[in-house]
């Protein structure tokens, strides 16, 4: 059974080397590090509101940024290594289609893995930014931004080494941002009065990116095998969109029937339980379940579709 | 007791079709190969001939229309002829982000080695390929002729009994495909079988024992090589130089025998000349 899984593996750590050393994984980490850095410095101009609005803006940015990490990630080690030739070298001396598709998939869970660590750390450091609605807690700020500019020093000095900036960030950003929350502790909470410094309520939400992540590998896994980044991309933000909508335009029996066939995200969005007091982590279990089980199904599929197609 | 065949396509042709199933090129028509141990084949013919196609036919990246293949007498699509195949395709083999090594370490994981014996056997293959001064730079920074290296070098990790070699010296120097003809050479006297699809002539003269000629799918001559080539109707005779009077009289002594007789200088062939004089370069660099 083991030795079964061994090309699975294998297959699945270099698809994520390949995919993390990939530039525009770097620029993608960046940018959403950038934004979920800024977003709680944005004056929101509403009153008691800051908290709930940071917070709902970090989980779209980190909703939107994962998908597209793993959309590019999909067209970056299935679409060119279709199109190279490696893929069938690989099924023709080496390994089935199943495996090779497996460890594609697994591949990009594992490319998933520092975007949510990142994306935890950030959703708690943006909760200590906006914990009061008219102050901004100056001194975390400045140290997110010190160890974000430090983890890019890093990853330049390696580059210049000759290592991948893009993997190198990723390493970077991976430690020092969770010793930067350890370190949030030390810091001086400013005038106003304590209470929490961080909101942990948010982390059922954060747990609730992968599954939605995975979803979009299985999803961007099938549409790089057929096409290039940009129609992959595009089709996979039209499915997102009907998975988010689902609900709304697809009523009755036949069109809740269709819905169930369509991904869909909308189990996942727990703001308004959030607001409610947090999302209760029985519920992140189910939506785990279900994240897992249209995976599945949909990589079935994707198996099952590509058995006979010719690699030409 | 008969020899096994590792290779045996019967009647094997393709036909392409468009995306609603109509037929649109037949790109291979009623092949029939045979490869045996020790044995290098060459498949020749210009670009969209069905080289390519047929090569893709072997290892199961294409389904034939009609016919049948078999390597080491079963499906191509058995994991244990899988075991036994070196493939090298006509792209690159590698991933951009990756060293060379690390892609050898990752085919050769694949292929069953580990520890040690993967250590070393990477290490002999980048010998024989002499990739090894590059093996730490990215793929994505290799030259053309440094990935067809890393494609031989990965096509031979599981010492196969097969290999199936798609435009091998494409891309590589006079030295590097005089390197890899000889390596090719070295692989069929051990045993291995070869097949090599390229429409370089003087590749396949080099290497290959027969070969066969297509052209728009179909076979149009196949055979030995030297049978092929060889002309009843004449006789050349290579002498040593001699002075202008001394070849006249030699044309005079034959002459009678047949008008046609002439007599010409010996020309070497370019690319033996440009290695002599490489190699000499080579040698005076050396020296100094």
């Amino acid at each position: 059974m083991l030795a079964a899984l061994r090309p699975v593996r294998e297959v699945a750590l270099a698809a994520a080397r390949s995919a993390w050393r990939a530039p525009v994984h770097g620029v993608l980490l960046l940018l959403a590090l950038g934004l979920a850095g800024l977003l709680p410095l944005a004056d929101y101009l509403s009153f008691l509101e800051k908290r709930r609005l940071v917070a709902d803006s970090l989980q779209a940015l980190w909703l939107l940024s994962g998908l597209a990490a793993v959309g590019l990630g999909a067209c970056r080690t299935v679409g060119d290594e279709l199109r190279s030739g490696v893929c069938g070298l690989l099924v023709a001396t080496r390994l089935s289609r199943t495996s090779w598709l497996s460890g594609k998939l697994a591949g990009l869970a594992l490319l998933l893995l520092p975007w949510w660590l990142a994306a935890a750390v950030t959703q708690l450091w943006g909760s200590r930014l906006a914990f009061d609605d008219y102050r901004v807690d100056w001194p975390a700020a400045r140290l997110y931004w010190a160890l974000l500019l430090l983890a890019v020093l890093l990853a330049t000095w390696r580059a210049w080494r000759g290592h991948s900036f893009a993997a190198s960030l990723t390493a970077a950003v991976s430690l020092l941002l969770p010793l930067g929350l350890l370190a949030l502790g030390l810091l001086p909470r400013g005038a106003w009065s304590g209470g929490q410094l961080l909101d942990w309520r948010q982390l059922p939400a954060v747990a609730l990116y992968y599954p939605q992540w995975l979803l979009g590998a299985a999803v961007a896994l099938p549409l790089a095998l057929v096409g290039d980044a940009v129609p992959t991309l595009l089709a996979g933000a039209v499915v997102l969109a009907l998975g988010l909508t689902a609900d709304a335009l697809l009523s009755g029996p036949v069109g809740r029937s269709i819905g169930w066939l369509l991904p869909n995200w909308q189990p996942f969005q727990v703001g308004d339980q959030w607001v409610r007091g947090g999302a209760s982590w029985g519920l992140v279990q189910r939506a785990w379940l279900a994240g897992l089980a249209q995976t599945a199904a949909l990589w079935q599929l994707t198996v099952a579709a590509w058995a006979e197609h010719e690699l030409g | 007791m008969a020899v096994e065949r590792c290779l045996e396509a019967t009647g094997v042709s393709k036909q392409y079709t468009d995306f609603w199933g109509r037929p649109t090129v037949l790109a291979v028509e009623a092949l029939d190969l045979v490869v045996a141990p020790g044995e290098v084949v060459g498949l020749l013919g210009p670009n969209g001939s069905g080289k390519s196609t047929t090569v893709k036919m072997l290892v199961d990246l294409l389904r034939p229309s009609r016919g049948s293949i078999r390597l080491f007498g079963r499906s191509p699509r058995d994991p244990l002829v899988k075991a036994r195949l070196g493939y090298l395709p006509e792209e690159s083999c590698g991933y951009p982000y990756l060293t060379g090594l690390e892609t050898l370490h990752f085919y050769g994981r694949l292929q069953g080695l580990d520890g040690s014996r993967l250590t070393a056997r990477v290490a002999t293959v980048l010998d024989e390929v002499g990739l090894r001064a590059g093996r730490e730079r990215r793929v994505g920074q290799y030259s053309k002729g440094m990935q067809r290296r890393l494609g031989l070098a990965q096509a031979l990790l599981g010492q196969p009994a097969l290999l199936l070699l798609d435009e091998p010296t494409s891309g590589l120097d006079p030295l590097g495909r005089r390197d890899v003809k000889a390596l090719i050479r070295r692989l069929a006297a051990a045993g291995s079988a070869v097949l090599l699809s390229s429409h370089l002539l003087a590749e396949v003269e080099d290497v290959c024992d027969r070969l066969l000629i297509l052209h728009r799918g179909r076979t149009l001559a196949s055979g030995a090589v030297g049978d092929l080539l060889r002309q009843p109707q004449g006789l050349r005779a290579t002498l040593p130089q001699l002075a202008p009077e001394r070849a006249a009289e030699l044309l005079a002594a034959i002459r009678p025998l047949d008008e046609a007789a002439t007599t010409e200088p010996l020309i070497s062939r370019l690319e033996a000349y440009f290695l002599a004089v490489v190699a000499a370069a080579g040698a005076e660099g050396r020296d100094a």
